[in-house]
């Protein structure tokens, strides 16, 4: 039984070994926690490089649960009956790599453009338009 | 309600905790794994921190480098070599570039860099993205069991094998198929399935896939750079 | 995998073609014969029109009828004919092909109502249009792939021409408007990437077919790990349609970006990303898993189109009155969403169709309406507020009666596509059971008859605009532009024969 919000000492300090080895769930609690990290920084800070920084961060949170993921189905090729089980995770995450350089080099192309204009890279200061 | 929810419930009912390191078929060293992992999850869980929380986003830049260092680190442990070369070299060398550079050529005032801490903003946000992490961690954790199998997949070690040693060992593997092939049924895969495949997450087992199956979103993601190469001209021309 | 079967990519193709052809041509053309390029481009549209035309129709013979909206659910083609090509890449089948019509319908008529701008700016340059096809191509393959990889891609190559196309005039509000498309764009398509993350994780493909769900008798657990993605790809999908807690990004991207780009935004991403939700919701997870994602649409759908009218109600610009209205339609749109348990195939098929059919429907008004709005300006000052328009009936009475229908086919009232567009909709909904969401949805369009007529009055009986401050009224003037006007009066006379004659285009289609 899964008790989230009923956690119990034993089942707590059970759950907590749990993560602290490297297994595939602690590998996803880490993705899980470095996305929300890069989710913060997207909604709370006015840098417009620091927001594109923390899509990064974003980005290499799911990559890591691809690779997590991908280690363990290239065992389980037999159960899921799928050509190339792991190797197509990591081929996301390799995709994924091709994708945030191009959303990197727009993104900053972006920027310029924004900084050329306004002479500052504060998003709070997209504002010329209300309603 | 749920119907995936339910389902899942029915077959794992009788799931008993089961905590016992031994039990896992782990790879040649796992405390040393667990070590590793540790380190490095806490190196990119700390430098993220300090990434988000940066002042100055140079600072953040250089923060980048650690951070991506301990993602490499964690690709190496799940068995993507190749991957983790990538990050290195993609990230760490071209797009952390990319973007101190773009500090350098818009070269900020230190006026700029103020950011009225707002508690009260803040901790909404901590609240709101923690909501969020906290439904992808239990999402992860009820859907990963951890004696279901996909931990045990993972805690596997994988059937690798280089070309030159596969005759013995695949030898071994097809006698013990033949001794006990009924009690031993698909948890266990034969090492030798993936006899003359280069080992898992090298370039070669990467390329293979990626020119066969995956080859039309590779091609794809050259159209992609296309639309990035033509965007930045775009942007980037001077007003006539 | 089978070569051959790129052929059936066909229409792709030729836009990819005149995008490049539409690049290069710029270079060895003089500056004052720019029009050139936009005819290049619109003529490639056309030519794609008539390929995709020949695709339907080669593989409606392999199926001996109309092909089936969803090839997954269908009748077996004959032939050896194999609906997903590529190695299942993409698939062929009435829904892709109805979502790249939209798509190429949408980028044709942005790339008209662009062309008047003038020789210098950027929205007549070679890259601009080039652009603009590369990003209906994206749309294209969004709508036609049946894998995530090739999805997330497309889905990519769309967005990103996007962004750039918003900030193509290299102003501040474009630059604006682009950098906040950029980023909440980049963070939403991270949370459809960890959906996929968690669909790999539980199915260990990438597969869009319902089939990839089997694994749930294997592999309990990995119910969880579905539902997870199923959240998580929702709320990415239900960022791109702009639908109502994550579309807060709509009415400064809309306004910003130019008006033929808004276009393209209110229309081609709109119906692709549409074509996401609908390929998840209705073909993956399927009616099966129905009472996992139905009531998301629901609460979304309420959301949304008591949000958008609500804020559209109070706006005084009227292209971001029109961005508000097109986050009310999204509403509108997630109500052909709904199914209840007893839904049959059929009937889900056909709800999608009706889906479609407002998402032409829809486009087309907008798109008309986005042209009128890029016309009225002065001496090189775009004119957007409610008070720019007024008296325009007495200076272009053709312009005026014809953004006069599109409002009035917004609002719904009976004569125009519009009207026959909700009322499918709303009586899907009603079938399906959800009664009150749809009530709703009539009650909201009543409402919103304030603020598109407001647009109408201003036009026809608001005397010419007032002086202000001792000068001399000044009436809105509008430049003259034979291919905007085209757009324009093309897609009243669409909206005028949509409204009257719906069986036409249903008849001829399913």
């Amino acid at each position: 039984m899964h008790g989230w919000l009923l956690l119990g000492a034993d089942e707590l300090s059970h759950w907590l070994g749990n993560l602290l080895t490297f297994r595939l769930a602690s590998c996803l609690a880490l993705a899980g926690a470095l996305f929300a990290i890069g989710a913060w920084g997207v909604l709370a800070r006015r840098n417009v490089l620091l927001v594109l920084i923390s899509v990064e961060l974003m980005l290499n949170a799911v990559m890591l649960a691809f690779v997590a993921f991908a280690r363990a189905h290239v065992n389980l090729a037999h159960v899921t009956g799928r050509p190339y089980a792991g190797e197509s995770g990591q081929i996301f995450a390799l995709s994924i790599i091709a994708l945030a350089a191009a959303e990197a080099a727009v993104g900053l192309a972006i920027v310029i453009a924004y900084f050329r204009n306004k002479g500052s890279v504060d998003t709070r200061e997209i504002s010329s338009m209300r309603g | 309600m749920f119907y995936l929810i339910r389902t899942q419930e029915a077959g794992t009912k009788d799931e008993v905790h089961d905590n016992s390191v031994s039990e896992r078929a782990r790879g040649v060293a796992p405390a040393m794994e667990d070590f590793v992992f540790l380190l490095a999850a806490g190196l990119c869980v700390l430098s993220a921190c300090a990434i988000v929380t940066c002042k100055n986003p140079v600072y953040s830049v250089i923060l980048m480098l650690p951070f991506f260092l301990g993602m490499a680190t964690l690709f190496t442990l799940l068995q993507a070599s190749f991957l983790a070369a990538m990050e290195i070299m993609v990230y760490g060398g071209a797009i952390l570039v990319v973007f101190l550079f773009v500090i350098m050529l818009i070269n900020l005032r230190p006026e700029d860099l103020k950011d009225d801490f707002n508690f009260a903003t803040y901790f909404t946000y901590v609240v709101l993205c923690g909501l969020v992490g906290g439904m992808i961690l239990s999402f992860a954790r009820a859907g990963v069991p951890h004696d279901g199998p996909l931990e045990k997949a993972f805690a596997q070690e994988i059937g690798v094998l280089q070309p030159d040693e596969a005759a013995p060992k695949e030898a071994a593997a097809a006698e013990g198929e033949a001794q006990d092939g009924a009690s031993k049924p698909a948890a266990a895969p034969a090492p030798a399935q993936r006899k003359g495949r280069a080992a898992f997450g090298s370039v070669g087992s990467l390329g293979v896939p990626l020119f066969t199956q995956f080859m039309i979103p590779f091609e794809l993601i050259g159209l992609l750079l296309t639309v990035a190469i033509l965007g930045a001209m775009v942007l980037s021309k001077k007003k006539a | 995998m089978n070569w051959n079967e790129l052929y059936e990519l066909l229409p792709v193709g030729v836009v990819l073609g005149t995008a490049l052809v539409v690049v290069f041509l710029d270079l060895a053309l003089p500056k004052k014969e720019r029009y050139v390029l936009s005819m290049v481009a619109m003529g490639g549209c056309l030519l794609a029109l008539g390929a995709l035309a020949e695709t339907y129709l080669s593989i409606a013979a392999y199926y001996k009828s109309t092909p089936p909206w969803f090839a997954a659910a269908g009748s077996a083609p004959s032939g050896g004919f194999n609906p997903f090509i590529l190695g299942g890449a993409f698939v062929i089948d009435g829904f892709g092909l109805a979502v790249s019509v939209v798509a190429l319908l949408a980028g044709a008529l942005s790339i008209l109502s662009s062309a008047h701008e003038d020789l210098d700016s950027n929205l007549t340059s070679g890259e601009f249009y080039g652009l603009i096809l590369l990003g209906v191509s994206g749309m294209m393959l969004l709508g036609l792939s049946h894998e995530f990889l090739t999805l997330l891609v497309s889905l990519e190559i769309m967005s990103i021409s996007t962004y750039i196309l918003a900030g193509a005039r290299r102003d501040t509000p474009g630059a604006e408007a682009a950098l906040k498309y950029l980023v909440l764009g980049a963070f939403s398509t991270a949370f459809l990437m960890m959906g996929i993350a968690f669909f790999y994780g539980a199915t260990g493909g990438f597969s869009l077919a319902p089939a990839s769900l089997k694994v749930l008798e294997q592999i309990p657990s990995s119910g969880y790990l579905l539902r997870g993605a199923l959240g998580l790809l929702l709320v990415g999908a239900l960022f791109k349609v702009g639908a109502a807690p994550f579309h807060f990004w709509i009415p400064d991207v809309y306004q910003g970006a130019p008006s033929g780009v808004t276009g393209l935004m209110a229309t081609g991403v709109k119906a692709a990303a549409f074509a996401v939700l609908g390929r998840l919701a209705f073909e993956t997870f399927g009616l099966t898993y129905s009472y996992d994602w139905c009531w998301v649409f629901a609460a979304a759908a309420v959301l949304t189109m008591a949000v958008g009218n609500f804020l559209a109600l109070k706006q005084d610009n009227v292209k971001r009155m029109l961005a508000y209205s097109g986050i009310a339609h999204t509403g509108y749109l997630l109500l052909a969403f709904l199914v209840s348990r007893n839904t049959t195939e059929a009937e889900a098929a056909e709800q999608l169709q009706n889906a479609a059919f407002y998402l032409l429907a829809y486009g087309v008004i907008t798109l008309g309406a986005f042209g009128v709005v890029g016309l009225v300006r002065e001496d090189g000052r775009r004119l957007e507020t409610f008070d720019d328009f007024a008296g325009l009936a007495k200076e272009h009475p053709a312009l005026a009666l014809c953004m006069a229908c599109f409002m009035f086919s917004l609002a719904g009232l009976p004569p125009f596509a519009g009207f026959f567009a909700k009322f499918l909709v709303f009586r899907s909904a009603i079938d399906a059971g959800y009664v009150l969401p749809a009530v709703l949805g009539i009650l909201t369009s009543v409402a919103s008859l304030y603020y598109y007529l407001r647009v109408v009055r201003a036009m026809y009986l608001d005397p010419v605009r007032p002086a202000a401050l001792g000068q001399e009224p000044v009436p809105a003037r509008c430049r003259y532009a034979w291919t905007s006007n085209l757009v324009i009066y093309g897609a009243g006379l669409v909206t005028l024969v949509l409204g009257m004659l719906p069986q036409w285009l249903t008849g001829l289609v399913w």
